[in-house]
């Protein structure tokens, strides 16, 4: 409790200050103490709250409206505490919007521009009446909460979403990532924009809006939507910089131009991030194919050595012994001595059967062929002997998977083969799980009561490994879970039907 | 001869665990007493020349020149004393390093108060910024060898604060005494005051926890990363440790040139602010001076907040919260400086900003420094960034005052406020330096 309270207060100076400092910024550039609380101000704390957590709004709240009444009562405008009114409906909005506050980025900025755009609507219904012109207010209440809410994001994301390594003197065996040419690059770059938005003669005027695309693009194909936000701010300086007017009409067009940039700079940062994120998947994607094409050949070199092996050291070796006694049997006339030719003939034959039966069925189960796939589960079930080891083998199948295609088959009864495998030699279990369900993908689980796994042994077998490959060219998805929450291997697979 | 003054090696008698929870909950907060009355009273005789100055000129006729050079030298003495002292330090005694500079401050000032010379102020003046040199290095040998690493950030804050009361209560007194007396007896009775508290530190501080026979506080708190430190780098000599840990260690550079950038920021506020009111928003010299005694308050809060925010929010981190400060005093400067109307509360309001931002940096870098040195060098680090952050504060002297001459108060805050935006800049890469390295997720992704 008192860790909380001091951690409130230093909130409230926290805030109040940088919410003052903003103030007074706001209304230097749009000269009118009023609409500029509703500026930057509230977009500060309406960055605040939405990356702090509730238990510290208090001290976030107290700060802005101490510092409101503060400002009205000192400035003799008694009519501003309507501004209040506003900041207090925040909260339930702030509240609602915090709930779906998760997830990806993108997720998180659409969250912060609806309720840029709600607060901007709430801001008008407070104070819209006794102002001179309700369009300012809503398009204050946007250009502020664009130019920082987002930047919240980033301060949020950079500085309390890492996990800093502590200050120690082992950093002095890590390199500084100093890289003085792309701080030169943008510094040089950030003066540029400067001095065009400045100094442009009356006759080039027109041409310096289209000057600030060319930071924001620059850094936005170098660090993606968070780069481009960061040169729409450097845009934003380099404006407010180059304004001079304080009439109405250049406010308003201040105003227009920052937050038309910032959302360019957002949107084109957005699209170039995705087109990356894009490249980046098409790449790794590529690469995962080439992989599984060598891992064929591969494979199916290593079937046929295999094979021929097998056809040359079994098939032949007793196909010449087979041809050695028919030709003793028709060159001798004694009956005993036919009798034990073609005894071992029979026998050699035998043999040959047996070789080409294991064979076949390293090519493909032959079950699978005379029995349907739930069949040659259970056939393989027997084969392993679970039953004498005590494991019960719960086999769960919904659904119609006679109609499956012949590939998808082979691979669940490879896949169950597989797991069936390691459970048999590694889990220790005592109860097996299997359930099919087919609906508009075909959906696998696998789960035992075993001893389980560590996640860094997962990859070193070969059999899940081959598991993964199987599932992966099929472009199919599989997540093993080991002792979470329960004990025991949790094996989930869905494979697309084709 | 100087025996005393040398710290002592470890006394391996062994207390009980109860004994030394006692002993070190008693020096602990006795230690962090004499610390901060020592470094007030440093503060005494440190600032009674600025005060007393008007006073000064009116009597014996000494022109700006003469003052502005006796600043620039006591400021270029005093930081080249913090970082000669402070690798002089880390083998001594704080407890009598720290009194006896005290005790020689006091009767320089005594001495100043009866001088008459420019040449007796100008050498007596330097030799105090010498002996001032001697407070700060003792006290971050004492915070980094009492406080461990997590809750030293609010220790040194509350220590930090001592600055500020210290710069709060000298005006006061000095203008007193040389309103009722003279300007001598404004120098005298602070150097008593001075040698007071001199004696006092000499009597109540003690040397490092080892020393005394008690664990160190990494050990008798249990503390990971102040146990981490203090293991490292174990076994070099202290000219190895200055050379690894301080000269050739580049992140005690990049805070050290942060530091002279911190500086500019802070003596300009502090130094010309009064000008600045007084000119270009016509406040009287009264008014003026009051609204920058809410700078200092600012200050008090501003490093209580940083000291506390890296503490708890940043789990003993300076980096972050460095950021978030830099961050605000670009905005607080260009605040002030954009300031669209005339009136007290929102100067003063404005000041109290700026305090409150600079002072964050002021006391995270040189904790920082102290931190990603050896734990041996803690004295060395923090003089060697010291020595830059006073070289910050005679630039913002006679240059700054060039700027001011040619370009006009505008002038002055565009440097000043680029000044705040390059603080952040130089952080980055030490922030940087601590982000994780890209770990493998534990949850098997496949």
């Amino acid at each position: 409790m008192r860790t909380y309270l001091a951690t409130s207060v230093c909130g409230i100076f926290m805030a109040g200050c940088s919410w003052f400092c903003l103030w007074v910024i706001a209304y230097y550039f749009i000269n009118d103490p009023e609409l500029a609380i509703l500026l930057f101000p509230f977009s500060l704390r309406l960055g605040m709250t939405l990356h702090t957590r509730t238990r510290y709004w208090p001290a976030i709240y107290i700060a802005e409206w101490g510092l409101t009444i503060a400002l009205a009562l000192l400035l003799n405008e008694p009519q501003w505490l309507t501004v209040l009114i506003a900041s207090a409906l925040s909260i339930p909005v702030t509240l609602l919007a915090k709930r779906y506050y998760y997830g990806d980025q993108n997720r998180h900025l659409l969250v912060m521009t609806s309720v840029i755009i709600i607060m901007a609507f709430i801001n008008l219904s407070a104070v819209g009446f006794h102002v001179s012109s309700i369009y300012m207010v809503w398009l204050v209440s946007i250009t502020g909460g664009l130019m920082l809410v987002p930047m919240c994001y980033l301060v949020w994301n950079y500085l309390f979403q890492n996990k800093w390594v502590p200050l120690s003197s082992y950093l002095i065996n890590t390199v500084v990532e100093f890289k003085i040419r792309h701080i030169a690059l943008y510094s040089l770059l950030f003066i540029a924009s400067i001095v065009i938005q400045t100094s442009l003669p009356e006759e080039l005027r027109r041409f310096a809006p289209f000057c600030m695309a060319i930071p924001i693009i620059l850094l936005a194909v170098r660090y993606g939507w968070q780069g481009a936000l960061l040169a729409t701010l450097f845009n934003s300086v380099a404006l407010i910089a180059a304004h001079s007017g304080v009439s109405k009409l250049e406010i308003t067009d201040l105003l227009l131009s920052l937050s038309a940039q910032t959302i360019t700079g957002i949107l084109l940062g957005l699209a170039v991030q995705k087109q990356k994120d894009l490249n980046h998947k098409l790449r790794s994607e590529l690469s995962r194919n080439q992989n599984l094409s060598r891992q064929l050949i591969t494979a199916e070199e290593s079937v046929r050595r295999d094979i021929a092996r097998e056809l040359h050291d079994e098939i032949g070796q007793n196909i010449t012994a087979i041809r050695t006694q028919a030709s003793i049997i028709k060159r001798i006339d004694s009956a005993e001595m036919s009798v034990r030719c073609a005894d071992t003939i029979e026998t050699l034959s035998l043999n040959v059967y047996d070789t080409t039966k294991r064979l076949l069925t390293k090519l493909r189960p032959k079950m699978l062929d005379d029995l349907d796939l739930k069949e040659s589960v259970e056939q393989l079930i027997r084969e392993m002997e679970f039953s004498d080891h005590g494991v019960d083998i719960n086999l769960n199948w919904q659904g119609d998977y006679m109609c499956l295609s012949d590939t998808l088959k082979v691979t669940i009864f490879r896949l169950c083969q597989e797991s069936l495998n390691n459970a048999y030699k590694y889990a220790e279990a005592s109860e097996i799980h299997i359930t099919l369900t087919l609906d508009n993908q075909v959906t696998l689980l696998i789960s035992d009561n075993g001893i389980g796994f560590k996640a860094q042994d997962l990859m070193k077998g070969m059999g899940v490994r081959g598991m993964q490959e199987r599932v992966q060219a099929l472009g199919g998805k599989m997540l093993i879970n080991s002792n979470t929450p329960l004990s025991g291997t949790k094996i989930s697979i869905a494979l697309p039907k084709v | 001869m100087f025996g005393f003054l040398r710290s002592t090696t470890s006394n391996t008698a062994l207390l009980s665990e109860e004994k030394v929870n006692q002993s070190y909950r008693y020096w602990r907060l006795h230690i962090m007493l004499g610390m901060y009355v020592g470094y007030a009273g440093f503060y005494f005789t440190r600032k009674t020349f600025n005060y007393a100055a008007p006073a000064m000129i009116t009597d014996l006729g000494l022109d700006k020149g003469d003052i502005g050079l006796i600043g620039t030298l006591f400021y270029i003495t005093y930081g080249l004393s913090k970082f000669i002292s402070g690798t002089i330090s880390d083998r001594s005694n704080p407890r009598y390093f720290m009194g006896i500079g005290l005790i020689a401050t006091g009767i320089i000032n005594i001495a100043f108060g009866f001088s008459s010379s420019l040449m007796a102020f100008i050498s007596l003046w330097m030799l105090n910024a010498w002996f001032q040199g001697w407070g700060w290095p003792s006290c971050s040998k004492l915070l980094t060898t009492w406080y461990s690493r997590s809750e030293r950030g609010f220790r040194w804050a509350i220590w930090n604060t001592a600055h500020n009361i210290g710069g709060a209560l000298i005006p006061i007194l000095v203008g007193y005494l040389t309103l009722h007396y003279s300007w001598r007896a404004g120098f005298i009775w602070p150097g008593v005051i001075g040698i007071i508290i001199g004696l006092i530190v000499c009597w109540r501080l003690r040397d490092k926890p080892t020393t005394m026979g008690l664990p160190s506080v990494g050990k008798w708190r249990n503390d990971p990363l102040e146990l981490a430190q203090e293991n490292h780098g174990q076994g070099l000599s202290y000219r190895e440790i200055l050379k690894t840990y301080v000269f050739s260690n580049k992140y005690i550079w990049l805070l050290a040139f942060s530091y002279v950038l911190v500086y500019i920021v802070r003596t300009a506020v502090n130094d010309w602010g009064n000008l600045y009111l007084t000119e270009e928003h016509n406040y009287s010299l009264i008014n003026a001076n009051a609204a920058l005694s809410l700078f200092e308050i600012g200050g008090f809060i501003g490093s209580l907040v940083a000291g506390w925010g890296s503490d708890k929010l940043f789990a003993g981190n300076r980096g972050p919260m460095n950021i978030l400060f830099a961050i605000g005093i670009f905005l607080s400067v260009s605040a002030l400086w954009l300031m669209p109307l005339t009136n007290f509360v929102f100067q003063a309001a404005g000041l109290f900003c700026i305090g409150f931002f600079v002072f964050g940096p002021q006391m995270l870098i040189g904790m920082a420094a102290a931190e990603c040195s050896h734990k041996d060098s803690a004295g060395a680090a923090t003089g060697f960034v010291g020595l830059f952050a006073y070289m910050g504060a005679a630039l913002s002297g006679y240059p700054l005052a060039l700027i001011l001459e040619t370009y006009g108060w505008t002038g002055f805050f565009v440097t000043i406020s680029t000044c705040a935006a390059v603080i952040g800049l130089l952080l980055l890469p030490f922030l940087q330096a601590q982000s994780p390295q890209k770990t493998m997720d534990t949850k098997p992704r496949l």
